[in-house]
């Protein structure tokens, strides 16, 4: 591969899988190195790829794949799985909400939503990949990217609702943020 | 298709309209048209999604990532290492036999995945201590024109952590950052002890105004970073 080739490759898709690996790895720093590795992985197998068409759906592939099998942590925090009985809340959540609080907060909250629908959510968002490609990412039919994607929504609603009422925002460790300086 | 099939189909749609021609899609559209109670839900929804997407495009990445997936590209009469064969396949085989934290690092030949970018992070953000007295020993023979950082520190790496040097944590390892003046020129020194590594490098890049230089070597990997410009780099590193 040509370095324009790889130059053109990075620029087209670094910034959305470096916002992907921040929702996955939920810091920046991990978030970093899971887009580099995605890219090295690239250039030593990716680069045999016949159908250059299929580069974007195989980075952010390889990117969850990484993540799956490198960084995985212990959740330190508490994934919301349900959404709350109190269905007022979700009304709350509307678009208003989400022009008024800043990126930070927006992945705060996306945190919290357990990893079996944020992932799907956050490639959603990303608008990189259709609901076909995602559910090729993840390795799910398609009907369950739908139906994880509708319940993701429900679950980010909540607990958008849950910060605008004052409830626990838990540290997110996004961009500008180092991780751990002794 | 009822409505709730409608919705459940909707909800995958992206709220750029990409999946217009989508045929699933196409069909669930059209249902919204149709019912207006369907059509207000929608509305509602790509209203919600766009707000989302906008708001996670304002996500930057961090100053330097770029550079950093590039290292390689720009280095001068150097073959980027995405186009050495000989690296590559040393590199895919070590990979495939061993896998995971510290040992994934040595997989790839040389400095870590990430390292650079931290670096460049830490330049732009950190909170640097500066010259201090009891990092004089290492401070001041940085500070030596004659010194070749390519020849070998020219102090004991081993003794950071004992002179209490500000250290960052990377994927659970110290990695000690030391600021210094070479010629009147401040230059950040990081520093992250690596067992068992080999000798390569310097690798140098260039982008939004800082420059690094990074390269191991038995024990270490090391990143200089300055505003100054590769020939600055290439001056401490090589001495004179």
């Amino acid at each position: 591969m040509s370095d324009e080739a790889f130059t053109q490759l990075v620029d087209e898709h670094y910034v959305s899988l470096y916002r992907f690996a921040l929702s996955l790895a939920r810091n920046a720093s991990d978030a970093c190195d899971l887009t580099q590795q995605t890219f090295y992985l690239w250039a030593t197998r990716g680069g045999a790829l016949r159908d250059a068409s299929k580069a974007k759906s195989w980075l952010f592939t390889t990117l969850y794949r990484e993540f799956l099998r490198t960084c995985r942590r212990d959740d330190r925090h508490s994934s919301i799985d349900e959404a709350p009985e109190d269905s007022q809340e979700l009304i709350d959540a509307g678009p208003d909400l989400v022009s008024r609080i800043d990126s930070g907060v927006l992945m705060d909250a996306i945190a919290r939503i357990d990893e079996v629908f944020r992932v799907p959510l956050v490639l959603f968002y990303l608008e990189a990949l259709s609901y076909r490609e995602i559910a090729e990412t993840i390795g799910v039919p398609v009907g369950t990217v739908m139906s994880r994607l509708s319940r993701a929504k429900g679950l980010l609603r909540a607990a958008l609702a849950a910060l605008a009422k004052g409830g626990e925002v838990l540290p997110f460790e996004g961009d500008g943020e180092r991780r751990v300086m002794s | 298709m009822n409505n709730q099939e409608a919705k459940f189909r909707l909800s995958a749609y992206r709220p750029g309209g990409d999946d217009a021609s989508d045929p699933a899609m196409i069909e669930a559209l059209e249902q919204a048209r149709r019912d207006p109670e369907l059509g207000a839900w929608l509305e509602r929804e790509r209203v919600f999604d766009a707000a989302v997407a906008a708001k996670l495009s304002g996500i930057a990445p961090p100053a330097g990532l770029r550079a950093a997936i590039l290292s390689g590209s720009r280095v001068s009469a150097r073959r980027p290492w995405w186009r050495s064969p000989a690296l590559m396949a040393l590199a895919a085989c070590v990979t495939v036999a061993i896998g995971g934290g510290l040992i994934a690092f040595r997989a790839r030949g040389g400095v870590p995945g990430g390292l650079v970018a931290l670096a460049v992070q830490d330049m732009l953000h950190g909170h640097h201590e500066g010259l201090i007295p009891q990092l004089a020993p290492f401070q001041g023979p940085l500070a030596s024109p004659s010194a070749a950082l390519d020849k070998g520190m020219p102090f004991d790496s081993s003794k950071l952590g004992a002179a209490d040097c500000r250290s960052l944590s990377f994927h659970g390892h110290k990695v000690f950052e030391l600021c210094f003046l070479r010629g009147g020129l401040v230059f950040h020194l990081y520093v992250m002890p690596l067992e068992g590594s080999r000798a390569s490098g310097p690798v140098y890049s260039s982008a939004d105004g800082l420059s690094t230089a990074s390269w191991t070597d038995a024990s270490h990997a090391y990143v200089l970073a300055t505003k100054l410009g590769i020939s600055a780099l290439e001056k401490v590193i090589q001495g004179g």
